[in-house]
């Protein structure tokens, strides 16, 4: 981690009327040490050891922490999430409420005739409640979880969230990014890492060829086009993408080809559930079953929360393949620099 | 204490800390960077920004509110040292 990222990092949790004094006197406070450093070997400082005084002075979380004189922190009786990891949870809370906004509203004119906002106000703000607790019941558990990690060793997870939770503008999309698709990558890609790719492509067909199969006939109800059309595709992509953890747990250094071979994935895919949504009709009303207003209004409704779903897939897909392409193309450009160099 | 008395001359951070260790005072960055802001914003400090070996730096010092702290909590410190010494 170069001085300027380190700093970058620090300034995402600091409070925004004193960032940027606060990372002026810091970025000052490093650089001087770094010179100390520098005079007393007599060179200049490698990059390993500029990022072993960046460590020494903390993660980014922690030191942003400390210049926070508000010490908020979520309690019932004891407190839950403590100030060190509070700024990081509202944060997410209100970045992830802000996605479900746009999900909601995009899905609305998707799935609506597409040229209004064909929705009922109640119903769409009972979706955006529903959505907003169960984001806010998973995130909270997940904070909970991190401040106990913290409490029971703090020398190794409230360090290490330093550097896994910074959400500033950038950064957020980019650390969001390397939580989805793995925690970013060095020289080789570790075998676990392949392992649990492979489990999640093992699982995700799994899922797919025993339980989602079509055709699909439940009670009055069975599936439509937007699940028929679109299932064998999905598999044989899903299917495929199983050979990229195959290959890299042989050749842990074709790092490479593991972000082609995820960004290939995740734009088949992504073009796969655009279709699919562009249909509309997952389910329709099962022959014998009769189209009364009941079984329609069934239908619909189960078309709309597949509809909704199936949007915040494409956009989480979305972001994913953005930022494999953009970790790709970094990694290239770092690569001809180095053979310039 | 030991801050507020060896900002009695100016510093910056990083020369701060490394007076306060030559003095045998070694406090972490994380908790003097942060410390000297809220003694700052407490008036106790009173900090500039100014070019010193071309490069801008932070310099702080004592305020007079500052100073009269200082002699109180070292008052209180003597104090203290006393009674300690006393029972010990």
């Amino acid at each position: 981690m170069t001085l300027d990222r380190y700093l970058r990092d620090v300034r995402v949790f600091l409070p925004a009327d004193q960032a940027d004094d606060i990372v002026n006197e810091l970025s000052e406070n490093l650089r001087a040490q770094f010179e100390d450093r520098e005079m007393e070997l007599g060179r200049a400082l490698t990059q390993a050891e500029q990022e072993a005084i960046l460590a020494d002075h903390g993660k980014p979380l922690v030191v942003a922490a400390r210049y926070r004189t508000e010490q908020e922190s979520l309690a019932f009786g004891r407190t839950l999430i403590g100030p060190a990891l509070f700024p990081a949870y509202s944060r997410v809370l209100g970045v992830t409420f802000s996605i479900t906004c746009w999900v909601v509203l995009i899905t609305a004119i998707v799935v609506g005739d597409g040229t209004s906002i064909d929705w009922e106000p109640i119903r769409a703000l009972s979706s955006l409640a529903l959505a907003a607790v169960i984001q806010f019941a998973v995130i909270t558990v997940i904070f909970v979880a991190a401040e106990r990690a913290i409490i029971a060793d703090p020398s190794r997870l409230a360090l290490e969230l330093g550097t896994a939770l910074p959400l500033g503008p950038r950064s957020l999309l980019e650390r969001v990014a390397d939580q989805l698709i793995g925690r970013r990558l060095g020289d080789a890609v570790p075998r676990r890492t392949s392992v649990a790719d492979f489990a999640i492509v093992a699982i995700t067909a799994g899922w797919l060829l025993l339980f989602v199969r079509p055709p699909i006939v439940l009670d009055v109800l069975r599936s439509g086009p937007g699940l028929e059309n679109f299932h064998l595709p999905l598999l044989v992509v899903i299917a495929l993408s199983g050979i990229q953890p195959v290959v890299t747990f042989l050749r842990p250094r074709l790092v490479t080809f593991r972000s082609v071979a995820r960004l290939g994935a995740d734009l088949l895919i992504l073009a796969l559930f655009t279709l699919s949504l562009s249909t509309g009709q997952w389910v329709a009303p099962a022959a014998g079953a009769g189209a009364g207003p009941e079984v329609v209004s069934l239908a619909s409704e189960v078309n709309r929360w597949v509809g909704i779903s199936l949007s915040i897939a494409i956009l989480i897909t979305l972001v994913m393949a953005i930022f494999e392409l953009y970790r790709l193309v970094t990694r290239l450009r770092r690569r001809d620099a180095a053979a310039a160099a | 204490v030991a801050v507020l008395a060896q900002l009695r001359e100016e510093h910056y951070g990083y020369a701060l800390r490394k007076a306060l260790a030559d003095a045998g005072l070694d406090i972490e960055e994380n908790t003097l960077y942060p410390l000297l802001r809220r003694l700052e914003s407490q008036g106790l400090l009173v900090s500039e920004w100014r070019e010193e070996e071309r490069r801008n730096k932070r310099f702080y010092h004592l305020s007079p509110d500052g100073e009269r702290m200082l002699e109180r909590l070292r008052q209180e410190w003597q104090d203290i040292n006393t009674s300690l010494t006393q029972i010990l």
